[in-house]
């Protein structure tokens, strides 16, 4: 297994999702993706091969670049396909539900945040996204490349070395950061409502009030979202925010 | 101009899962782009914003449903610029949210033709042409779908009449601070999810301190 396939397999892992549907997820985009590992093989191998790749998977877009890596190095050690397919299985949801809490529920939402500081701070539209693009994808590209090298130079051993990552302990540290980001975010929005004459002190109790009932709830009020702009929209329309204009 | 912004919705719908995840497909991202194609990147940024807070921290993990605010963002950039004013914005986000709900559904629907897919290359018993042509027919169809949603998101944003915007009643300050809001609540929830240790309180409370004296500055 060369630093070769390696490059091939992070390249083409962002086409993992591509395909995904719900009888066999990442299935086809897996598949796809380690044909390029597959070249000058025996025909009949290659098709057998593809059969039990194309079967159900799931992981975490980044972090199926491990996945990809070290399936391709297990394949060229000549390994079982029980084997192999037992070990899919594991890697996956354990790189799905790393990822999730990581990426999903972590870097992005902090780079988010990072960016909507920078708006409200007034930088101008393209840095504002420039620098979001930047934060996000070092990380995002980072883990990928790192992941698919990991998975070919180590193969079933791949588990050893995520585990040496200490990606949970990380995750912690992106959540601080990311509560650092909320708390700056909001009082910049807060004190920007507080300043506008037109509604007085209504918008930064809004703001509290909004920010104490997620806080409070959780997830279970993120359903609303949509039906509070909603609310916001037909407010605005009504007569009874003539008051705004005195 | 309307195909470029087709060719943004397009790419913001491919690269929201099938294709790079480089978040080009967060509305932050496609609203300020489709705002520079039109000419005003900051109305793009805000409307980008306004619907980034409503989708703040979801997860978007297995067959879970969630929205598309990415292309969504384009109508909603068009709506507000069209219409102007705080009524435009207002108008905007109610497009946008509209238009990410209406992606949602096309992914579910996207992801069953997916499965048809998926079973021909299954049935193709390790058939490389299959899975290869299996593979870039999904492709090929998110693409589609993402232009047909910008299509009918425009085609929404624009035959919304003049009138409407003149009616509402908050200026366009007053409407961008007010519509940012959501973010807030989102943001609690994302504190909810990141349990607060006291120590996490207390870099909380600081970092509100910081924004509040930051935000007071013109």
């Amino acid at each position: 297994m060369t630093e070769g396939i390696a490059w091939r397999l992070f390249l083409r892992s962002f086409f993992i999702q591509g395909g995904w549907n719900y009888r066999t997820l990442q299935g086809i985009g897996f598949a796809w993706s380690l044909l390029t590992a597959e070249r000058g093989g025996n025909a009949a191998i290659e098709a057998e091969r593809l059969t039990r790749h194309s079967t159900p998977f799931n992981s975490h877009p980044y972090l199926a670049s491990t996945a990809l890596g070290a399936v391709a190095r297990m394949e060229e050690e000549g390994r079982r396909p029980e084997e192999i397919r037992r070990f899919k299985d594991a890697l996956g949801s354990l790189l799905g539900s790393l990822g999730d809490g990581l990426v999903w529920g972590g870097w992005r939402p902090v780079s988010v945040l990072a960016a909507l500081g920078l708006a409200l701070l007034g930088f101008s539209p393209t840095t504002v996204v420039a620098v979001f693009l930047l934060m996000y994808n070092v990380v995002h590209l980072g883990i990928r490349l790192q992941g698919a090298r990991m998975g070919v130079r180590m193969g079933i051993r791949v588990g050893t070395g995520i585990g040496n990552l200490d990606l949970p302990v990380w995750t912690e540290r992106i959540r601080t950061v990311g509560v650092l980001l909320v708390g700056l975010v909001s009082g910049i929005l807060l004190a920007r409502g507080a300043h506008l004459s037109e509604v007085g002190v209504l918008l930064p109790l809004g703001g509290i009030l909004a920010l104490l009932i997620g806080q409070v709830m959780g997830e279970k009020v993120r359903r609303w979202i949509p039906v509070f702009i909603l609310l916001m929209v037909l407010c605005g329309f009504l007569p009874i925010a003539d008051w705004s204009n005195g | 101009m309307v195909a470029p912004l087709l060719l943004l919705g397009a790419v913001t719908a491919l690269d929201g899962t099938s294709v790079g995840q480089f978040m080009i497909s967060r509305p932050l991202v496609s609203g300020t782009l489709a705002g520079c194609l039109i000419g005003d990147p900051g109305t793009g940024l805000l409307l980008g914003a306004i619907l980034e807070g409503a989708d703040l921290g979801t997860i978007p993990a297995g067959g879970v449903r969630f929205m598309e605010p990415g292309p969504a963002a384009i109508p909603a950039v068009v709506a507000a610029l069209s219409l102007g004013g705080g009524g435009g914005i207002a108008v905007g986000a109610l497009i946008g949210v509209a238009m990410a709900f209406l992606g949602g559904e096309t992914i579910v629907v996207l992801r069953r033709m997916n499965g048809a897919i998926a079973q021909r290359v299954l049935e193709g018993e390790g058939s490389r042409r299959e899975l290869i042509r299996g593979f870039w027919s999904c492709i090929v169809l998110d693409g589609i779908r993402g232009l047909l949603l910008t299509v009918a998101g425009l085609a929404l944003a624009l035959a919304i009449p003049g009138g409407v915007a003149a009616l509402w009643k908050l200026d366009a300050t007053v409407t961008a601070t007010v519509f940012l809001l959501p973010a807030l609540l989102a943001g609690g929830i994302l504190l909810d999810r990141w349990r607060l240790t006291a120590r996490r309180w207390a870099i909380f409370a600081l970092a509100v301190g910081c924004g509040v004296a930051l935000g007071g500055v013109p």
